[in-house]
């Protein structure tokens, strides 16, 4: 029997999807193994429903179903078990992902201490905190099932570590501030100025053609540095697509540049001399501080949904 | 602090529209694994093109995977994509070398044995002291006899093959009465003894090759139906003296035409079991073996230091200390003694043969004396 301690998306779910993505739903009920953690039909409904609602937005019939099918039903029943108490769900999950859980906080932190540290509180959140009303909230009810547990487990992790890395960041004391020699930093030094704004103007209007993808994949090769290898496990590629799919980009980038700096009247020699630096990778530039400039003024604008 | 070097595309990169809101752990977790549709992922490449936050993110949590699964999947679907041929061309690729590589091995070694008899027909074999020396046909001399051996000196233990080659050798002894006869010096007859064993081979196998050229054109007359007349003819009028012989050798026609190679295996092997090697062991005393490696002494009454022996055929000739000159026309059943006209003293040792032809020959003393023949051996000056 689970405990009244609904979702707040679960709890704002639409039940009327329409019959096609209802049956979708319940042709997924048999393979989430609900029945074992005591899920009841209609209680998975308004699971998976809540899921539906959550990003499904917009979204035609099909895409609907498409979601559904695409979503982790088994992962996502155990997390709402977890959530609700069932004790053969913390069995069955701590038996599949303790171990997990501490492995990859120890490749995020490379310290035993600190991912023992870092794995046990995130095992605390996820079995839940009591909130006000005395009710326990575990974080496995922000889990949708979108993509696996484990890989779910992984990003939170990896986000918690980010966040303590920051926040211990700011924990240097003044006396060690003055050692390392960095209490009397000169502020960073403003972006120089465009030796010739047509090129500036030229590679925004090339870039703004662009799609998403490969405005994603200059962003993290020439502006992030990643390696190719980094970059193919974030896209689901081999680093070798990677590799091509750059030259092809970076060819087309040239040459759409150069044909819009020379429709501006630059000569072709000119071009030559201003595409000469295209390539970033050569030149030592400082991205952290210009990474670090646009997240402060990125997370000021947005929040987080997480 | 480093200084900023301004880039044109980093700076529009870095200017890029602003990312809307943050995607959720989910669908971070679902653009990675590549389970999200197709707009979706669209809209989560859109937000981290222009979110450098999130890429750090998604940068970090795919960092955090377990190795062999990411990273060795694509090396090991290539290991075990390779092609089954590809897998064992190389190694057929060796295979194949090294049959090819003994196969013309044995060509050449056959090639070499077919070779021989016609090479050494013409020359006598030359065998210093210690070195075991292949005997030829018998072809008797005229010359005073003088039994230099034990009556059992001659009845080895091949007696039968040894038959068979002198029965054969007639043909041989026709052809080789131009035969130019050569010897070796016995110089180091000590240190050489201990060669004796690999010389044998060599030299046993030169020494086969009168009869087995014989043998062979025999088998392969026979072999062959068109030629077979003619060289059967041949070979008869080759051993028109000995048809005895040939009777005995030759194989029946029709076990000639399916097994001519059989055949020649056989003769080959009967007629080198009746030929013996010879050597001069580390006491200067000659010896003469029929194989199985059974050394029996000849000359048996001979105690001077012998230092070099000279084969052709059954032509033997032995030199040593104290102008000491043995003669054998039968192989080396029989000796003579050559008494060489004094020159120089007599304390001069022989250390070269060679005869040109069977009449014609010359021996060295070690002092630089010499001796010549032109009858055999039955003068000499």
């Amino acid at each position: 029997m689970l405990p009244e301690s609904a979702t707040s998306a679960e709890s704002i779910a639409d039940p009327k999807l329409g019959s096609v993505v209802d049956r979708a739903i319940a042709r997924r009920y048999g393979e989430s193994g609900g029945e074992a953690f005591g899920i009841s039909r209609e209680r998975f409904q308004s699971i998976v429903a809540a899921v539906v609602v959550r990003y499904g937005a917009g979204f035609s019939e099909p895409e609907k179903v498409a979601l559904v099918e695409s979503l982790r039903v088994e992962e996502l029943v155990l997390a709402r078990a977890c959530s609700a108490g069932v004790e053969a769900a913390w069995d069955a999950f701590l038996a599949r992902y303790r171990a997990a859980l501490h492995s990859t906080a120890l490749r995020l932190t490379h310290d035993e201490a600190t991912a023992r540290e870092l794995a046990g509180e995130l095992s605390a959140d996820l079995y839940g905190i009591p909130n006000s009303e005395g009710r326990r909230v575990s974080k496995l009810d922000y889990y949708m099932g979108r993509g696996s547990l484990e890989g779910w487990l992984r990003t939170v992790l990896a986000r918690e570590h980010i966040d303590r890395c920051r926040s211990h960041r700011n924990d240097v004391s003044i006396e060690e501030q003055i050692e390392n020699g960095v209490s009397f930093a000169q502020p960073d030094a403003p972006l120089a100025a465009e030796t010739d704004g047509r090129v500036g103007a030229a590679i925004a209007e090339t870039l703004a053609e662009l799609k998403a993808e490969e405005r994603f994949l200059l962003a993290s090769y020439y502006l992030d540095q990643r390696t190719l290898a980094e970059i193919g496990r974030q896209m689901g590629v081999h680093e070798s697509t990677v590799s091509r799919k750059l030259d092809r980009l970076t060819s087309a980038l040239r040459k759409r540049v150069r044909w819009r700096l020379q429709s501006a009247g630059v000569a072709a020699r000119r071009c030559d001399e201003l595409l000469q630096d295209l390539d970033v990778r050569t030149i030592n530039v400082d991205v952290a501080g210009k990474l670090k400039q646009a997240g402060s003024s990125k997370q000021e604008s947005t929040a987080g949904t997480f | 602090m480093k200084q900023v070097e301004p880039n044109p595309l980093q700076r529009e990169l870095a200017r890029g529209p602003q990312a809307g809101p943050h995607p959720d752990a989910d669908l971070l977790t679902g653009f990675a694994e590549g389970s999200l549709l197709e707009r979706e992922r669209e809209e989560i490449f859109l937000h981290l093109a222009g979110c450098a936050e999130c890429r750090e993110l998604l940068s970090v949590a795919m960092g955090a995977v377990a190795k062999p699964v990411d990273e060795s999947k694509p090396f090991l679907v290539a290991r075990s994509s390779r092609s089954p041929v590809r897998t064992w061309l190389p190694w057929a690729s060796v295979a194949a070398g090294i049959v090819l590589v003994c196969t013309v091995g044995l060509l050449y070694r056959q090639r070499l044995e077919m070779q021989e008899p016609a090479g050494t027909e013409n020359t006598a074999e030359t065998l210093t002291a210690s070195q075991p020396m292949p005997p030829a046909p018998a072809d008797r001399g005229s010359m005073g006899t003088v039994s230099a051996a034990k009556p059992n000196a001659g009845k080895l233990k091949n007696v039968e093959p040894e038959q068979d080659a002198n029965e054969m050798t007639p043909a041989a002894e026709e052809t080789t009465d131009d035969a130019k006869q050569t010897d070796a010096s016995g110089q180091n007859s000590q240190s050489e003894a201990a060669s004796a064993g690999a010389a044998s081979d060599k030299a046993t196998a030169v020494a086969q090759a009168p009869t087995q050229a014989q043998a062979r054109s025999q088998v392969e007359a026979q072999a062959r139906p068109q030629p077979q007349v003619q060289a059967k003819a041949q070979a008869q009028a080759q051993f028109e003296s000995q048809p005895q012989a040939q009777a005995q050798v030759e194989p029946a026609p029709a076990f000639a035409a399916r097994e001519p190679a059989r055949a020649l295996g056989k003769l080959s092997v009967a007629a080198a079991s009746a030929r013996p090697n010879w050597r001069i062991d580390s006491t200067g005393a000659v010896e003469r073996s029929f194989g199985e490696g059974v050394w029996q002494k000849v000359l048996t009454d001979e105690k001077t230091k012998m230092r070099v022996v000279s084969v052709s055929n059954s032509e033997v000739w032995a030199g040593g200390e104290n102008a000491r000159l043995y003669h054998s026309a039968d192989g080396g059943d029989t000796w003579t003694l050559i008494q060489l006209p004094q020159k120089n003293g007599r304390d001069h040792a022989i250390v070269h043969i060679s005869f040109q032809t069977r009449q014609a020959g010359v021996v060295q003393a070690d002092d630089g004396t010499s001796w010549s023949t032109a009858d055999g051996g039955v003068s000499w000056k």
